[in-house]
């Protein structure tokens, strides 16, 4: 199916996720897609079968609040894309600290694509 | 009461792969825990963007040797969708039998391993002794044991002959046959819901809170099954998701085992309504866009998101598999339990770790 996502801002975002919750949608997961200069967050959450999903934009630099607080199952996959992508989320409720995958000493961030690295697939 | 923390794995008896949980306790009372990943872990989602997305049906496929053929289906779905591929109806339909024969495979496997957990051995080997049945129709079908690679882009890449259908109804025969001589200890041994019946209680509100899937979301009494959407060709079949109430171990395991009987009629009806013609297209050009695919796996919903450039080689493969979804849940299910209920409890998500790590 096409994503047809609702593009939302870093702000929006927990009084939005929170809707989802109230409205009983299931949080199915949040998918990291790294451009390099720019990250977009995309938030799946399904009802009844029917998925809805939320998409942020934002730079490396930027954090974006945890949506932990409000779905507690998110804190796996806000450590994973913490961990792997370096994406900085904020106040996880289970914050693993980069242990969850990794170890002391191991490279950072090992899957967040490098900007050279952006559109290499292209022909 | 003073309080210990005592790890859990990541080499334990009950685990067939390596997971770690640091569990505090009281007394022998969980009162904590937290997961630690990555004994496993292969990063074959950055892989994806290296390989040609031909290649990358032989990739998913290793994401998990249980649900290999559904790894490669739903990626497939999803490069199919942004090439705008229609595939043959017989592909649609062995598509269904190879899900479902999959799914047979996995809950037998997973009953004979739960069994295991609480001691049960008899009753493991016995699971495991039919579920050999399952493994050579895949040998026989799809010439493989476990990792098929009958799925392709455009549709089926070994399709089935006359003499090949009447072997699997056969198979298919002799293994309801098993299952209704075994599942009556699995259901009613005073052992068995001794061990299980109470125990890791996930209430239905839990279960969506904690984004719970599959068998562990129906036996919290939600009537959730990606089937129905009615991908493949499971809208054209009769079919109704299994659900239980009690949110606990033993409801997990009946789930799995009424499931069990569902795949082997799903499984049969595909066989009786095959249709004639190709079993795949060809595939020509590269896939452009983003799509998100969900299958119903035996451990539950699996998502793959797909952007693509219009390239050979991918931007982005995200796979979210039915144990991520579920590690979670152990952070409802295992506080409160005793010490000796922690193998059964964790069993019961039916845990795969070469999915979850990817």
């Amino acid at each position: 199916m096409k994503i047809n996502a609702i593009k939302i801002t870093p702000e929006e975002i927990l009084a939005t996720v929170q809707k989802y919750f109230d409205d009983g949608y299931r949080l199915v997961t949040a998918t990291c897609v790294d451009e390099g200069e720019k990250i977009h967050l995309i938030y799946s959450f399904d009802r009844e079968l029917a998925l809805q999903n939320l998409e942020l934009c934002i730079s490396r630099e930027q954090g974006v609040p945890s949506i932990s607080s409000v779905y507690a199952c998110a804190f796996l996959v806000e450590n994973e894309m913490k961990e792997l992508f370096g994406i900085k989320i904020d106040d996880i409720a289970l914050d693993l600290g980069g242990r969850l995958y990794m170890v002391k000493g191991a490279e950072e961030a090992p899957m967040a694509r490098k900007i050279e690295e952006a559109g290499e697939g292209v022909e | 009461m003073a309080r210990i923390t005592a790890p859990f794995g990541p080499q334990h008896p009950v685990l067939p792969e390596p997971v770690h949980l640091n569990i505090t306790y009281e007394d022998e009372k969980v009162v904590d825990l937290s997961p630690a990943l990555g004994y496993v872990h292969r990063g074959l989602e950055k892989l994806a963007e290296r390989k040609e997305y031909p290649q990358n049906v032989f990739l998913v496929e290793r994401v998990c040797g249980i649900c290999s053929f559904m790894h490669a289906m739903t990626y497939c779905m999803g490069i199919e969708e942004l090439m705008g591929i229609e595939i043959p109806a017989r592909a649609k339909y062995l598509r269904v039998f190879y899900s479902e024969i999959s799914r047979i495979h996995s809950h037998l496997l997973w009953l004979g391993l739960f069994a295991d957990a609480f001691g049960f051995e008899n009753l493991f080997m016995q699971y495991w002794a039919i579920r050999e049945k399952v493994v050579d129709l895949m040998e026989m079908t799809g010439g493989q044991r476990v990792i098929l690679s009958s799925c392709a882009i455009g549709g089926i890449r070994r399709d089935l002959n006359a003499g090949q259908i009447e072997e699997a109804k056969n198979v298919l025969q002799q293994v309801e046959e098993g299952l209704m001589h075994l599942n009556p200890v699995m259901m009613n041994d005073y052992t068995v819901k001794k061990r299980t019946v109470g125990k890791g209680i996930l209430n239905r509100e839990d279960a969506i809170c904690y984004g719970m899937v599959g068998p562990v979301l129906r036996a919290s009494g939600v009537a959730q099954d990606l089937r129905q959407t009615g991908y493949a060709a499971y809208g054209e079949l009769d079919f109704e998701p299994v659900v239980e109430r009690d949110g606990d171990c033993y409801a997990r395991a009946l789930v799995r085992v009424r499931e069990s009987f569902d795949s082997i009629e799903l499984a049969r009806q595909a066989l009786d309504l095959l249709p004639e013609g190709e079993a795949a297209v060809k595939v020509k050009g590269n896939p452009e866009g983003e799509t998100l695919q969900r299958v119903e796996q035996p451990r539950g919903e699996v998502l793959y998101y797909i952007k693509a450039n219009g390239s050979k080689k991918l931007e982005r493969l995200r796979i979210r598999t039915p144990t991520f979804a579920h590690i979670p849940g152990l952070l409802k299910m295992l506080p409160g339990c005793s010490m000796a209920d922690v193998p059964v409890i964790l069993l019961s998500i039916d845990p795969c770790i070469s999915c979850t790590e990817r």
